[in-house]
């Protein structure tokens, strides 16, 4: 997704600050998609520190969309270490023409699945969602005057991630990439394997019980 | 457009996923429903809350301690060679030449043999055609046998094979090639039927060129004679070819001075077919 498109898009004040918001790191992908292409060359070649720098680059988004797809911070860093093993075993089959990004969150979302696949096999359930401030691994934003504020923060983190996990899996990994990560419907369908339209339809399907589900919890 | 049909559409509306047309509509109807309106309101808010708390903030500390594992399981795992690193280690410099060698002497090898196949094969094909037309030479030294003369006897004895000596049999251009003797073995063992004729049909103009005669030979009919009282002195030769419809018939006078019993003596005859 262009500036200019999202731009064009915005209406509001809101729509304004999340264009905003969006803004930067397209930008800021723009200015590093060279060394980024580079890196791929040299780490496709066997080159283990080029890895790791398209590790830092990635690594963020990576983190969140499992923690996003699993529900808790555990998981997530199992899921996010299997996902750059599969990157550094497959970079070889990587065509410089593919959006890298779109390719990582097909694998992202691949080992999602597979680790929701077994968690279901030995009936392992998600009860609670990992606020992930126990051990201090979640930064606190920088924003919150105090600690009052940082508690509410962190439970509308954990209604939004129990919300997520009433969600199956499919319509859990569109409404992640369309409205947290800011695809396109097309590149959605593109990463899952899918047709615009299905992807519409789950996405849509989504939208709804998420809001039915913080509906309750704002009533409680 | 009706409240139900808007609310099944809010939810892409909300998130500008809608086409235009529809899109435009749904606004239209909002303006005039504050149910749907509303709706709308609580489906942005749930939007907003999932873009805003959906993007957690790890620490450096996790997301380096995510780098040092992968790190270090692809350092731990056995470097397998794929397909195509082991198809290349074939064409390393030593092995190159080991290859190019090796299919030097494979090509130079098959050149070889197909030019050598090449070069026999002819020539064996055409010792078969000359063996056949030695064996088939009574086509040379045809004989044009007078109508007469032709008589019935049967397939060829040793005594009327002008060659039984087998070989050559005397001086002439076609001297050398008579070889009845071979044929009349395959000719009678071959038994009566289609054969390819190892006589060549008379021809004018043909000469027979060798003749042998034994003393147990017929004593033959001189040519357009009856009873001669000279024909005594004529040898008659019949020789049958493999062709039932071809039958050589020689005549040749007998020697002056006959040699000893069981010697075959030679004599060139001219005979000129009739046409």
């Amino acid at each position: 997704m262009g500036s200019k498109e999202i731009l064009e898009m915005a209406s509001g004040a809101h729509d304004m600050a999340l264009a905003v918001e969006i803004l930067l790191p397209v930008k800021a992908l723009s200015q590093n998609q060279t060394s980024l292409t580079r890196f791929i060359e040299r780490a496709a070649a066997g080159d283990t520190a080029a890895f790791e720098q398209i590790m830092i680059h990635s690594q963020q988004r990576v983190m969140a969309m499992t923690w996003r797809m699993l529900g808790n911070e555990a998981d997530a860093r199992d899921a996010s270490q299997e996902v750059f093993l599969r990157v550094y075993k497959y970079l070889k089959r990587f065509k410089q023409d593919q959006d890298f990004f779109g390719w990582l969150y097909g694998i992202t979302i691949n080992v999602c699945r597979d680790i929701t696949r077994k968690r279901h096999q030995q009936n392992e359930r998600f009860t609670s969602f990992d606020a992930g401030n126990e051990d201090g691994a979640f930064a606190v934003p920088s924003g919150l005057e105090s600690v009052d504020d940082a508690a509410v923060h962190s439970q509308q983190r954990e209604l939004i991630g129990r919300a997520l996990a009433t969600l199956p899996v499919k319509e859990r990994a569109s409404i992640v990439l369309r409205d947290v990560e800011g695809l396109s419907t097309d590149e959605v369908a593109r990463i899952l394997n899918s047709s615009p339209t299905t992807v519409r339809s789950q996405i849509s399907s989504a939208r709804k019980k998420i809001k039915i589900y913080c509906e309750q919890y704002l009533r409680k | 457009m009706n409240c139900k049909h808007v609310q099944e559409l809010l939810p892409l509306f909300t998130g500008r996923d809608l086409d235009q047309n529809r899109a435009t509509l749904v606004t239209a109807h909002m303006q005039s429903c504050a149910a749907c309106a509303a709706s709308a309101r609580e489906y942005r808010e749930s939007q907003q809350l999932l873009q805003q708390f959906a993007t957690p903030q790890f620490s450096e500390a996790v997301y380096s301690g995510i780098r040092q594992r992968v790190l270090r399981e692809i350092s731990e795992q056995p470097v397998a060679p794929t397909l195509g690193e082991s198809i290349a280690g074939w064409f390393r410099p030593r092995a190159r030449w080991a290859i190019a060698t090796v299919l030097l002497l494979a090509v130079s090898g098959l050149a070889f043999y197909l030019i050598a196949t090449r070069t026999n094969g002819p020539q064996q094909i055409s010792k078969g055609n000359d063996q056949r037309e030695t064996s088939s030479t009574g086509s040379k030294p045809t004989v044009s046998p007078s109508p007469s003369n032709r008589q019935s006897h049967g397939p060829t004895s040793p005594a009327a094979n002008p060659d039984a000596g087998g070989g050559r049999t005397g001086a002439g251009p076609l001297d050398g090639r008579y070889q009845f003797q071979r044929r009349k073995s395959s000719r009678a063992a071959a038994g009566p039927g289609p054969h390819t004729p190892d006589v060549r049909v008379i021809t004018p103009d043909i000469r027979v060129i060798a003749a042998q005669t034994s003393p147990q030979s017929k004593p033959p009919v001189a040519p357009n004679t009856a009873a001669d009282p000279a024909s005594e002195k004529t040898l008659r030769v019949d020789i049958q070819t493999s062709d039932q419809n071809i039958r050589i018939i020689w005549f040749t006078h007998q020697p002056a001075k006959q040699g000893s019993p069981g010697k075959s003596s030679k004599r060139i005859q001219e005979v000129s077919s009739h046409a």
